[in-house]
């Protein structure tokens, strides 16, 4: 009876093992990867660094101005790749089929360098990837073999106060051909509700700067907050706008939506979190121009920065901007504008 | 020598003491008092409830509506009245010189009560203390012989879960003689961003209500938060292309209902209102600014709305801009140096 009784407390033991947590210890660098797991996934867009480039007068790359980037950053599943993955797709000027980077982050702690080591994978066939930020499943069955690491390329990343700052060892990082050899020097910083790169390739026989983006300093994204925005128009001229046309996605860090408006004018609708327009603070704005971002404004209105709604009716359109949850997505769907 | 040095330290004692705030206990009453003295001065208005009442087909006073109050309280420092004393003025339909309650409370701890008790004084010539709330000056050398108070007619005020509630000992407050006999009931709540109260007069020999203010139901007015608004108009309004615009208007106005009448450059009246609605927006309450076409009921020319809590809202639809930002100094100083169409 005795042996019985130790059999199934042993089963039950096995049983309850795979479904709960296992209890370890961490190191300061194991708690700090936990950190930035926590802190870096999400969406980022340095919309606002590139008006104050234009403001500047910094208008093009070629004048000096940083690159229009959007970059998803996403935790994934992939044991063959380590307990702690990111997958990261970029894209540029505000067009996500304008592809930046594409890569899976392996980040592990390195007590030796006591820094968190981030391995950069670079996919071999990387457009059956695209899109895994959105739907991770397309990451299935992904092994080390569709990938490839370079040697000396890995960042290292240690604390900075409030934010976790990495780079590649110096002139570590190491290609191209014999004679015209070059070392890439990546750097990044990531804190909260920010994400920073600098980028460049210099030479390893004369130090000069060969590619070096904005002058090697910081792109500066910001995260982004997705809403979800009804746009209502009128039945007939003159009408109230009470005809939801669309739905959109958009986010707050630059986010555009292009429409046409029932007579036929091309517009722009705009969702930003304008630095320091509103005076000794940032401003979230929506704005509806005539034709593109540098039309007309035709219509804009304010809020701060952190609410989560926002909306306009100036007779003739009617923006409904919610943050984007299922419970407000449910209940855009059940509203009619006019009631 | 010593004796010289013994009275500098007298002296230097007692002007410390003077300086000092006196360390003292406090009995759960007398902390029930301070938080009060905390949590009630401010703004209230009940907006929302008479539009919730026009919308259940009750448009007016006659047909059950609520007033329509705007509270304003503020502590005072008034010795003559104790330490804890607060000037009330409040008025009605969204006009400041339709005084409808002007009052100085004199809160003290009752412990044999265990209750705050508030004795009410109506002043006897209270035009002359009209806007004490913003000056509170016009209230120096106030004494107890310029108001009245009124046995019986002391609130008193217990805990009710997270506000303070009470009124009048029932059948206290009694007025007139014979089959004119009738008492007054009048209740509070006060709680963090809320103030109501209900009032009535009821009949001593029969219990009858005589008066009863929308059916002796709860005034729930909500604390205002007050903002500073800039409105522009196009400086050249023949040509909407051009963005040129001045203000012509800095407006203050609250979160709870505030309007202010304006005449365009076209010479249409327009009104300027701002609150914070219950449940249009759906399952919340939502915080809009409005430019209507004549009076605050009328048809909107625009509209904009934010998050309750938000300290800026601000819209431009081309032929206005208005910018409303929460009213502190430093946001009062930045309006003033900006120019709109800059």
């Amino acid at each position: 009876m005795k042996r019985h009784l130790i059999a199934i407390g042993s089963i039950l033991t096995l049983a309850a093992s795979p479904g709960a947590a296992q209890e370890r210890s961490y190191t300061l660098l194991e708690r700090e990867i936990e950190y930035l797991m926590e802190l870096w996934p999400g969406d980022y867009d340095n919309r606002e660094q590139i008006q104050f480039d234009f403001n500047a007068g910094k208008r093009t790359f070629e004048t000096g101005a940083h690159l229009r980037i959007h970059s998803q950053i996403r935790r994934v599943d992939l044991p063959a790749f380590g307990e702690y993955v990111l997958y990261v797709e970029e894209y540029r000027d505000n067009d996500p089929s304008n592809i930046f980077r594409q890569r899976l982050y392996e980040v592990m702690a390195d007590e030796d360098e006591n820094a968190i080591r981030i391995k950069l994978h670079f996919f071999k066939d990387g457009e059956d990837y695209l899109g895994a930020h959105n739907d991770t499943s397309i990451l299935k069955g992904l092994t080390r073999d569709d990938t490839i690491t370079l040697d000396g390329c890995d960042v290292l990343m240690t604390r900075d106060v409030d934010a976790l700052v990495g780079s590649m060892e110096p002139q570590a990082c190491v290609f191209g051909e014999e004679g015209d050899e070059r070392y890439a020097d990546y750097q990044v910083r990531v804190t909260e509700g920010g994400y920073w790169f600098r980028d460049r390739s210099v030479s390893v026989a004369s130090g000069e700067v060969i590619e070096g983006m904005a002058e090697f300093s910081w792109h500066q994204l910001e995260q982004v907050r997705w809403f979800r925005c009804m746009i209502d128009f009128p039945y007939e001229d003159g009408g109230r706008p009470i005809n939801t046309v669309d739905y959109v996605r958009i986010h707050d860090q630059g986010g555009t939506h292009t429409f046409t408006y029932r007579d036929g004018r091309e517009m722009v609708f705009t969702f930003r979190n304008n630095w320091s327009y509103g005076m000794q603070r940032e401003t979230l704005v929506i704005v509806v121009q005539e034709g593109d971002e540098s039309g007309p404004t035709l219509v804009y209105g304010w809020g701060e920065p952190g609410s989560d709604r926002i909306g306009i009716n100036p007779g003739w359109i009617r923006l409904q901007c919610d943050l984007d949850t299922e419970k407000m997505r449910k209940f855009q769907d059940w509203l009619r504008p006019d009631s | 020598m010593m004796k010289w040095f013994a009275c500098l330290t007298v002296a230097w004692a007692a002007l410390l003491g003077n300086a000092d705030a006196q360390e003292r206990r406090y009995t759960l009453v007398e902390r029930e008092l301070e938080y009060l003295m905390e949590v009630w001065p401010g703004n209230y208005d009940n907006r929302e409830q008479v539009q919730h009442d026009a919308d259940m087909g009750m448009p007016d006073y006659d047909s059950g509506a609520h007033l329509r109050v705007h509270g304003q309280i503020s502590r005072v420092d008034l010795p003559a009245f104790g330490e804890h004393v607060l000037y009330v003025e409040e008025y009605k339909d969204d006009d400041p010189t339709a005084i409808f309650r002007q009052r100085l409370y004199e809160l003290s701890a009752d412990e044999d009560e265990k209750a705050v008790r508030i004795r009410l004084h109506f002043f006897k010539d209270g035009e002359t203390y009209l806007g004490a709330h913003d000056d509170p000056s016009v209230l120096e050398g106030l004494t107890r012989a310029d108001t009245d108070t009124l046995e019986g007619c002391d609130i008193f005020l217990r805990r009710d879960g997270y506000a303070l509630t009470g009124g009048m000992k029932p059948g206290d407050c009694a007025f007139g003689s014979g089959d004119e006999r009738r008492y007054s009931d009048y209740q509070l709540r006060v709680g963090e961003q809320e103030y109501g109260f209900r009032d009535r007069m009821v009949a001593a020999a029969t219990g009858e209500n005589l008066e009863a203010v929308a059916g002796f139901q709860w005034h729930d007015l909500r604390q205002a938060r007050w903002f500073m608004c800039m409105i522009d108009f196009p400086a050249d309004p023949d040509n909407p292309r051009n963005p040129r615009q001045y203000t012509e208007h800095y407006v203050r106005t609250h979160d709870q209902g505030g309007t202010f009448g304006f005449t365009y450059p076209d010479g249409r009246p327009m009104t300027l209102s701002m609150r914070t609605r219950w449940s249009y927006g759906m399952q919340r309450d939502s915080f809009v600014i409005k430019i209507h076409d004549g009076g605050e009921p009328d048809p909107d020319l625009v509209y904009h709305w934010g998050q309750p809590g938000d300290d800026r809202i601000g819209m431009n639809p081309g032929w206005i801009r208005v910018q409303c930002d929460l009213d502190t100094p430093v946001n009062r100083e930045l309006q003033q140096r900006l120019r709109p169409d800059s």
